[in-house]
């Protein structure tokens, strides 16, 4: 310590009684037990009789005056050559320091009872972080897990990329949990145990024979046995990290590898077993190699060290920091065991970094780098997160493949050389490519905006402590599969789009959102065109007008009046002029600002009419209007201003998806969910998001609408789905288009999905896109990609179908022209066509049957 | 529990007679319009629909095939009648053990797999009149009436009954006398 530069309240003369105080105070602010102590002597030494002691007890005082002085301020260590002329004062007063007993006992004693007081601080320290709640684990949030069955609608392509999203390997030959191989369409997948929120399930093998056209057959793999209803466990998607940003899944020593263990070992610490938390031959060895080489190769530091300088240590570099890891070291490996001080390494240990996101731990690192849990990790995988720890980012194998693989076969060397690995396995190990996953398809396959979806439902429940704290295992309703669609739906979309007309590249944005059409569950998010980027979630924060989709909430009051309207009523399409209350008028135009005369009702929706809608509109009435669409879900204030006819009330993509949820729910409106249960981290659970309906509209007249939305797709204002689509996938769906094309809209459903695509710019300018040129394509990707059910609307009670020829009247299936059209019982038009009372034709009915 | 188990196989049955209906009359539909509706689309099909775009067809035949039933049947691949009655199974079983919450979780997996089954949405209506949760009762029995032929009295009754019940629980017994009558008049 002779050579510690002094701190400047030091600099002043020898036995100056101000710089002495100062550094009295500044003991006492950091060690009072040493402060109060001290301050006694120092009392002592200012008699005069005892000036020399005093100069060693000033000495004593400036040494530990900087050890804790440096501890706070962080001062870096200055130059050497500055500090020549203050060593020199400094041996000068070592020179006339005496050599008596007394001193030399008054010395010890001071020195034991600083060592001992601040051992009891540390200890303290170190107690308190050890024995309470030693990490905020952040809550994990899972998938929905795949339920599989003869008959599930998973084709051979879905089943290989969840495989892919679970981490289980690809082998030659199942062995063991986590393996699958496949054979001409015949799978054997062996699957890992899982506590689900209904209960556990332990892995089982079972061979399942798949196609594109879905599950065929699944057994278990001995014996054949059929079965009937299996469960891939869910994948983990993300987590809610604290504001410090350190995310981590907790592993128990149990979970940690033996070849994990070995491979620490090997590289950073040998004696690990053997020594006290300090390895003193350890630092001679790592001194004599650093010295022999001319650089520091090895370090001394042992895994307690390393934990304590992780843990409980701020991350600077000093002397005076290194001791106290020393002390703390020593501290933690008395009254820890081994296994104790290797789990909390284990969990500490930083292994990466992901934008704000630190990675921390073995646990998150098996899964941030190969996707799969840590148990399930192969030598030369652990050998690469050991290989991490002496520089995350140096080694970064994403970044630097090269050096990382270099690395990972140095642990592997070292491994071998110390017997951890015979030869042959090393040599095998080193073999390995380095198998890290792409940071795409990686732990979390980037889901941002359904996490951010999520956080914002469990805020309602929890608070935001707990949740980045408690580690809650949070099921949720996310289908990975859908979602991976969702977004290379979107964004290849618009890029095909702004090629296509020439306009100014990633200037367009958009959104998407998919539910289950009959239970609600929210299957994707897609926030934006670049989906694993976390900025502006647009599918829960793009506020925008609506459009034509409001229409069918128009429709829909008016055909819940069956005596007033039916698909065929005549409207008209005439101009609308209005006084507003505010002394404006409103002169809406159609699209194409033609005037269309009377049309069938069901035409004009088809149609999207503007002028139709609106004379329909006002002839229902707003407030009608308006219940119909609280009652479908939607949750803002509307304004009942005529416009509102033409869509102008703003709602986000996934408020629309509620409207639309109400639809092909037959009228049922289940609340759009995206978690379906919250486990404490005892796997207890805390909360459940259950199933519930509610009726929002009649569902005779839904069922009506929703033929009619069928019409919009394949004969109206969608129609451009008949090519985008193939062949007989009927969807129900209606476009919209607001002001000055600033917004695309397409919202629509199959049998089993409803989903809404919004396309448009940050900047709300005019994209140049109808809801047909723009979200309509996206949503028909999307629809095409992720292989739908075809809708198959069946009539509910109370239904006919009536033929009707081309004036709206009551015909038959052989009239000319004559289309079968549903009328809730009792409002089917009463006039009859003149070709009911023509002899019913044979030939036209052979025609019918042979044609 | 005889009575029980006569009502879940009448219900099968009735489902059964339901579905083979509806198929048969989309047939029947398929091969009468064949002239009008040119339907061209395969009545079965084992591989899912490729992605080849479709001829275009002028829009005349294309409205009307808006709103004709989809030549398709349902599901291209089995039914998945035995995962769905594996879970309804579980359900009956936690239901008989007081589980009732475990048991509407059994429910809720059972109607993702087949979410239009009116007896699945009945069965959840009964869990949750056991939990006396009365508003959701008369919502889930009214779901599960909109999913049913209108031919399965006993199913439409059996559900009319749940909401009359759940509506004098709720103190609505006007609207309570009216499911009743319903309930009763489909028996």
């Amino acid at each position: 310590m002779s050579d510690t530069p002094a701190l400047p309240s030091v600099r002043a003369p020898v036995g100056s009684l101000p710089g002495f105080q100062g550094c009295i105070v500044r003991v006492r602010s950091v060690l009072p037990v040493a402060s109060r102590c001290l301050r006694r002597l120092g009392v002592a030494a200012s008699d005069g009789k005892q000036a020399r002691r005093s100069r060693v007890v000033f000495r004593i005082f400036t040494d530990a005056g900087f050890l804790m002085a440096s501890k706070k301020k962080q001062r870096p260590r200055p130059k050497a050559k500055r500090g020549g002329a203050r060593r020199r004062t400094k041996r000068k007063v070592r020179r006339s320091d005496g050599r008596g007993w007394r001193l030399l006992i008054g010395m010890l004693l001071l020195c034991v009872l600083l060592v001992g007081s601040y051992s009891i601080y540390l200890a303290k320290t170190v107690r308190v972080k050890f024995e309470g709640k030693r990490w905020a684990v952040p809550a994990q949030i899972f998938a929905r897990p795949l339920d599989l069955y003869a008959g599930a609608d998973v084709s051979a392509d879905q089943l290989r990329t969840e495989l892919e999203f679970l981490g289980y390997r690809q082998v030659g030959a199942v062995s063991g949990p986590a393996q699958w191989s496949e054979r001409d369409g015949r799978f054997t997948i062996h699957t890992r145990d899982f506590v689900f929120w209904d209960g556990s399930e332990p892995g089982q093998a079972v061979q399942i024979t798949a196609s594109a056209a879905g599950v065929r057959r699944i057994r278990s793999q001995n014996g054949g046995r059929e079965i009937d209803l299996m469960r891939l466990e869910p994948a983990l998607v993300g987590s809610i990290y604290p504001a410090h940003k350190e995310d981590r899944v907790l592993v128990r020593r149990a979970d940690l590898p033996d070849h994990l263990v070995d491979a620490l070992l090997a590289v950073e610490d040998r004696r690990f077993f053997e020594h006290a938390g300090v390895d003193l031959r350890g630092i001679g060895r790592a001194l004599w190699v650093n010295l022999r080489a001319g650089k520091a190769v090895q370090g001394g530091s042992t895994l307690t060290q390393q934990l304590v300088k992780n843990f409980l240590l701020s991350p600077e570099r000093s002397l005076s920091r290194k001791i106290n890891e020393a002390l703390m070291a020593l501290i933690v490996d008395a009254r820890y065991s081994k296994d104790e001080i290797l789990e909390a390494y284990a969990n500490e240990i930083f292994l990466g970094q992901e934008g704000e996101r630190a990675i921390h731990g073995f646990g998150l690192g098996a899964y941030f780098y190969f996707n799969r849990p840590l148990r399930e990790l192969r030598v030369h995988e652990t050998a690469l997160l050991v290989g991490l720890v002496k520089g995350a980012s140096y080694y970064n194998p994403r970044r630097h493949p090269k050096r990382a693989l270099k690395r990972r076969d140095l642990v592997l060397a070292q491994m071998q050389a110390q017997g951890f690995l015979s030869t042959d396995e090393a040599e095998a190990a080193r073999s390995q490519a380095l198998g890290v996953t792409a940071r795409g398809a990686a732990h979390g396959h980037r889901v941002p905006a359904f996490v951010d979806l999520v956080r914002r439902q469990l805020r309602r429940d929890y608070r935001e402590q707990d949740l980045t704290s408690e580690g809650l295992r949070i099921f949720t309703t996310l289908d990975p599969w859908v979602q991976r669609q969702a977004v290379a739906a979107l964004a290849s979309r618009l890029t095909r789009i702004e090629r296509a007309r020439a306009l100014e590249p990633k200037t367009l944005q958009g959104a998407l959102v998919v539910a289950s059409a009959q239970n609600g569950e929210i299957q994707a998010v897609v926030g934006g065109r670049d989906a694993g980027y976390a900025g502006f979630n647009r599918a829960l924060d793009a506020v925008r007008p609506i459009g034509s989709l409001i229409k069918p909430a128009i429709y829909l009051t008016a055909l819940e009046q069956p005596q007033r309207y039916t698909l065929s009523t005549p409207v008209e399409d005439r101009a609308v002029d209005l006084k507003l209350p505010n002394g404006q008028r409103w002169r809406p135009n159609n699209y194409d600002r033609k005037l269309h005369g009377v049309v069938g009702l069901h035409e004009a929706l088809a149609r999207s009419l503007n002028l139709a809608t609106v004379n329909l509109g006002l002839e229902v009435g707003l407030r009608p209007i308006i219940r119909k669409l609280r009652a479908l879900g939607v949750e803002r204030d509307i304004q009942p201003f005529p416009a509102l006819l033409l869509g102008a009330l703003s709602l986000s993509p996934v408020e629309v998806a509620q409207v639309y949820q109400s639809l092909a729910a037959g009228g049922f409106r289940s609340p759009l969910r995206a978690i379906r249960a919250v486990l404490d981290s005892s796997q207890q659970q805390l909360q459940r998001y259950p199933l519930t309906v509610s009726e929002a509209a009649d569902p005779a007249a839904v069922f009506l609408l929703n033929r009619n939305l069928v019409e919009v797709t394949e004969a109206g204002t969608a129609a451009a789905l008949r090519r985008l689509l193939p062949g007989g996938l009927q969807v129900a769906g209606k476009t919209g288009t607001t002001n000055n094309l600033r917004d695309s809209w397409f919202a629509g459903f199959s049998a089993d999905r409803v989903a809404v695509a919004w396309v448009g710019r940050d900047d709300n300018a005019s994209t140049g896109l109808t809801g047909a040129s723009g979200a309509l394509p996206v949503w028909a990707d999307l629809m095409q990609r992720i292989d739908v059910l075809p809708l198959q609307l069946t009539p509910p009670g109370g239904v006919e179908y009536h033929w009707i020829d081309s004036a709206g009247r009551l015909a038959a299936e052989q009239c000319e022209g004559a289309v079968a059209f549903p009328y809730i019982a009792g409002s089917q038009p009463s006039e009859r066509s003149a070709c009911l009372d023509e002899p019913a034709g044979l030939g036209g009915i052979l025609r019918g049957l042979f044609d | 529990m005889q009575g029980e188990e006569t009502m879940k196989d009448t219900i099968g049955l009735w489902r059964l007679a339901w579905r083979a209906g509806v198929f048969a009359a989309s047939v029947l539909v398929l091969a009468g319009c064949a002239g009008v509706n040119r339907t061209d689309r395969p009545a079965q099909v084992e591989e899912r629909a490729t992605s080849a775009p479709r001829p275009s067809v002028d829009d005349s035949d294309v409205r009307i095939a808006a709103y004709t039933p989809p030549a398709r049947p349902r599901y291209a691949r089995p039914v998945p009648t035995r995962a769905v009655a594996v879970l309804m199974r579980k359900a009956d079983d936690q239901s008989q053990q007081g589980e009732l919450d475990a048991a509407s979780i059994s429910l809720e997996r059972a109607l993702r797999i087949a979410p239009d089954d009116p007896v699945l949405w009945h069965r959840l209506a009964e869990v949750r009149m056991v939990q006396q949760r009365h508003d959701l009762v008369v919502q889930l029995a009214a779901k599960s009436n909109a999913l049913t032929s209108p031919r399965d009295h006993r199913l439409l009754s059996s559900n009319w009954q749940l909401i009359a019940r759940s509506r004098r629980a709720l103190g609505d017994a006007t609207g309570a006398r009216e499911a009743e009558r319903r309930a009763a008049a489909l028996r």
